[in-house]
């Protein structure tokens, strides 16, 4: 039996990947040094250096201290609710990040610059490192806490020497998540009035268009991406964190937190506050003072059906494009296949500026009848939510064991038949886990959309944009409560997932 | 008639040697199996008659029909040959019947009488067929899988160690009713196995394949009697080999004088089986120059079969040259330790040339 057409496929789907990063390389070229470095060094691009500087070594820190504490007060101690508070500490992810910011600045409308936006992004933000924090605080075999105070270590030294080292992994991952988020954040930086390179990427697309100044821009964002994917990769050092031995590892101790169980309730609740109680404070306020008459139902209806539908066709799309990989990296692994994966995923590290960028550059230059139609914008929202529909894919995939595909065969399917009729099907439940997050992260995309969607295109993202950007918050109101709700189910999928890897 | 004909047959992932050169010939209506410890190439040879690899050379010939020739293939769904994994494979999200009736058509005439006279045929009970099957035993499951392979009436069934995975008890009683089915259906089949007793049982014909090359060919009595190397006869059962002097249909070794079944004269290796060893208990000064004797050294009990160590009474008085006996006997009459027996050799002598 041949791969050549599945490898074919794969690789049409890698070389397309690449095309954010050649847009940028090619640009380079084509636009000269002389101009590229009066673009690039220039004191604009050094202050939004320093900001995007500023924001990530500020806001990662403070996210790391807060979900550690969460993740130990929740995992480790005998704090009252902890499966509450767990729960609530996972569910800021339903509000997006731009709904976050838009519940902040209307109600504290003074909020502004590096406080701001450190503030709401950390609120945002932190449950990309909660969760996988507490799932390996979970995982974590008790025996290695008993050791290290058996050696003599007081509680503190066992954490910091014993446990946090353990954390590493987990802690390096989420960061990067965290990291790539803020360099891709578009709304929430527009609202809190703090310049990034996306926001000075989009401004630059929105009055000259598709100059060189946006890409380099763009240039100098994807290197940053990659300085980030770099410096995790070398933080994350490459020690054994698996349990060493066999055997099922005993339930972890809970310890006691006694007089401390006031200020634990507190930290728990102040975040809760923030994070959770803020949004719905302020999306209550204006609901109830829009009233009945806020819901445009034409206008709502009309965007929520344009959402359905992208995020529909972008999840189908997605999935379609990234079975060849998925099946190669299952079914026949090899080194080629390993390059044309890493393809596939350092794609989805990219903001969604970039990705629009290119594309809006090749479809203008190349590929004219291209330009701003449904076909370039579902490309977009594939390319950017290729890693998350791989992830899922190749997990459900691996679960069907390839004895299944040949013994169909055996009874006289194609391999193509055996593959939809035994793989597919077996693999359908994973399958449609890994369409609905990316749909659902379809759903709130406002970069991409902003920038390639076709004339008249209204989301719900982008309905919820304008009105805001006409300081309309009570119009806005309605549109921030569908993304909420629409939000809520990929939240509980990812917090099942969480608890399901701690083996729970 | 030669129904399968596989012709120097070589695969090769990177620098592994999968199959080295072999050629097998499989009679129409014969059973056949091949047996190798793992990594011998078995399973890939399995896989490359079902059409799951592309040979990098060699001939695959079906009935008079070109299956493999080479690099270019008919492929696995188009070749009629049936399967039977491990572990089954059967399709989880199906039903038993669902799953027998896979490979028949939807409009098959009396498709569901079809299915219940497979699961007839395999000693399946008509009230399974809406089980699913994580509901059977593995006995049962293996029973599916044939009922499933046989209903597309395949010109050749291949095994790929379907027992392996079964309880001993229920290992001997499947194995027999699947010899059955196929001896009542008249189907060919190849089974692959590492275990030598299911091998030797099971099938007409035995083939010895071991890194990649196909030592030896034949019934399995031959294989066991006349191995041609003492690798095969170890692989097939508890051998004794001893260097012998050869002469005039003669083989002298320390077990004395035996009938050989070579012609040939001077030194060679041969080798017996242990149960053409008989052992009868004699008193300690027995004296008699026509038979050979031994002292019991170590015994060690293990049920139906017990490993006796025996240290040969050397007839030379050489004291230096008293080589140690294993036989594995039966744990009736068990002699004891210190005690002195009488050694008789039953048949002839297998001589390795």
């Amino acid at each position: 039996m041949s791969n050549a057409p599945v490898v074919l496929a794969a690789a049409i789907v890698s070389l397309v990947s690449l095309l954010p990063v050649g847009f940028v390389i090619w640009i380079g070229i084509q636009t000269g040094w002389e101009t590229v470095s009066a673009l690039i060094f220039r004191p604009r691009v050094g202050e939004l250096l320093i900001n995007t500087a500023l924001l990530l070594t500020v806001t990662i820190p403070i996210s790391i201290i807060l979900s550690v504490t969460l993740a130990w007060l929740t995992e480790r101690t005998d704090l009252r609710g902890a499966r509450i508070w767990s729960w609530l500490a996972v569910a800021p992810l339903a509000v997006p990040a731009f709904v976050q910011s838009y519940a902040w600045v209307s109600l504290i409308p003074g909020l502004h610059g590096l406080f701001g936006g450190v503030l709401v992004s950390v609120l945002a933000y932190f449950p990309f490192l909660y969760l996988p924090v507490s799932a390996q605080l979970r995982r974590l075999d008790p025996a290695i806490e008993d050791a290290a105070a058996s050696l003599g270590n007081g509680p503190w030294r066992v954490f910091f020497f014993a446990v946090l080292p353990q954390l590493r992994l987990a802690i390096c991952g989420g960061s990067l998540l965290i990291g790539l988020h803020l360099l891709a954040e578009y709304g929430l930086y527009v609202m809190i009035r703090f310049d990034t390179f996306t926001t000075a990427i989009v401004d630059q697309f929105q009055s000259a268009f598709n100059g060189p100044a946006a890409n380099m821009l763009g240039g100098v964002l994807v290197v940053c991406c990659f300085g980030l994917l770099g410096l995790e990769a070398l933080l994350r050092g490459n020690e054994r964190y698996a349990r060493v031995g066999s055997g099922a590892a005993r339930d972890p101790v809970k310890h006691r937190l006694g007089l401390l169980a006031i200020p634990a309730f507190l930290i728990c609740l102040i975040t809760a506050g923030l994070s959770l109680g803020v949004p719905f404070i302020t999306l209550t306020r204006w609901l109830s003072l829009g009233g009945i008459g806020s819901w445009r139902l034409d206008l709502i209806g009309m965007a929520l059906g344009q959402t359905i539908v992208f995020a529909v066709a972008g999840a189908l799309l997605t999935t379609i494009i990234t079975v060849p990989m998925a099946w190669l990296s299952v079914r026949a692994p090899g080194p080629f296949q390993r390059i044309m994966e890493a393809c596939h995923y350092y794609v989805g590290s990219l903001p969604g500026v970039v990705v629009a960028l290119a594309l809006v550059t090749v479809t203008v230059r190349v590929a004219l009848p291209l330009y701003q139609t449904a076909f370039t914008l579902l490309l977009a929202y594939a390319l950017l939510f290729l890693p998350r529909s791989l992830v899922g894919l190749r997990a459900s995939l691996a679960q069907v064991p390839v004895e299944l595909e040949q013994a169909a065969m055996a009874l006289g399917r194609s391999p193509a038949q055996a593959v939809w009729q035994i793989t597919m099907r077996l693999a359908a439940p994973g399958v449609a886990v890994s369409m609905a997050l990316v749909g659902l992260g379809i759903t709130n995309e406002l970069t991409a959309t902003l920038m390639l969607a076709p004339n008249g295109t209204r989301t719900l993202a982008t309905q919820f944009w304008s009105l805001t950007s006409e300081i309309d918050y009570v119009g806005a109101a309605p549109y921030a409560l569908m993304m909420v709700l629409l939000s809520l189910p990929m939240t509980l999928l990812l917090y099942a997932q969480s608890k399901r890897m701690g083996g729970r | 008639m030669t129904f399968l004909t596989v012709t120097g047959m070589s695969k090769r992932y990177g620098k592994v040697v999968a199959l080295d050169d072999v050629t097998i010939e499989v009679p129409a209506g014969s059973r056949t199996a091949v047996v190798g410890s793992s990594g011998s190439g078995k399973t890939t040879l399995l896989r490359l008659i079902a059409g799951f690899e592309v040979p990098d050379t060699g001939r695959v010939t079906l009935d008079g029909s070109v299956l493999a020739n080479g690099p270019s293939v008919v492929p696995a769904h188009r070749r009629s040959i049936g399967i039977v994994a491990q572990h089954g494979a059967l399709f989880p999200h199906l039903t038993v019947s669902d799953n027998i009736g896979f490979g028949l058509e939807r409009n098959t005439p009396l498709r569901d009488k079809r299915i219940l006279a497979l699961m007839d045929l395999v000693e399946l009970a008509p009230a399974m067929r809406d089980r699913r099957p994580h509901q059977l035993s593995g006995g049962q499951q293996q029973r599916v899988a044939l009922a499933r392979a046989l209903a597309r009436q395949p010109k050749l069934m291949l095994f790929d160690e379907p027992f392996s995975a079964l309880d001993a008890g229920l290992r001997e009683g499947i194995r027999t009713s699947v010899a059955e089915v196929l001896r009542t259906q008249n189907i060919t089949a190849i089974l692959v196995t590492h275990d030598q007793a299911e091998a030797l049982s099971f099938a007409d014909q035995v083939a010895i394949l071991r890194e990649g090359k196909l030592l030896q060919v034949g019934s399995p009595e031959d294989l066991y009697m006349n191995p041609r190397d003492p690798y095969t006869a170890a692989f097939l059962g508890d051998v004794i080999i001893m260097d012998a002097k050869l002469n005039d249909g003669w083989a002298v070794c320390p077990l004395g004088r035996i009938e050989s079944s070579s012609l040939h004269s001077g030194p060679a290796k041969i080798m017996l089986r242990p149960e053409q060893v008989v052992l009868s208990p004699v008193s300690a000064d027995a004296k008699d120059d026509s038979g050979f004797y031994g002292n019991i050294v170590r015994t060690e009990f293990g049920g139906a079969s017990c490993s006796i160590a025996i240290s040969l009474a050397s007839r030379s008085h050489d004291t230096l040259d008293k080589p140690l006996l294993v036989i594995k006997t039966t744990s009736i009459n068990l002699p004891a330790v210190g005690s002195r027996v009488q050694i008789v050799v039953l048949g002839k002598a297998h001589v390795f040339e």
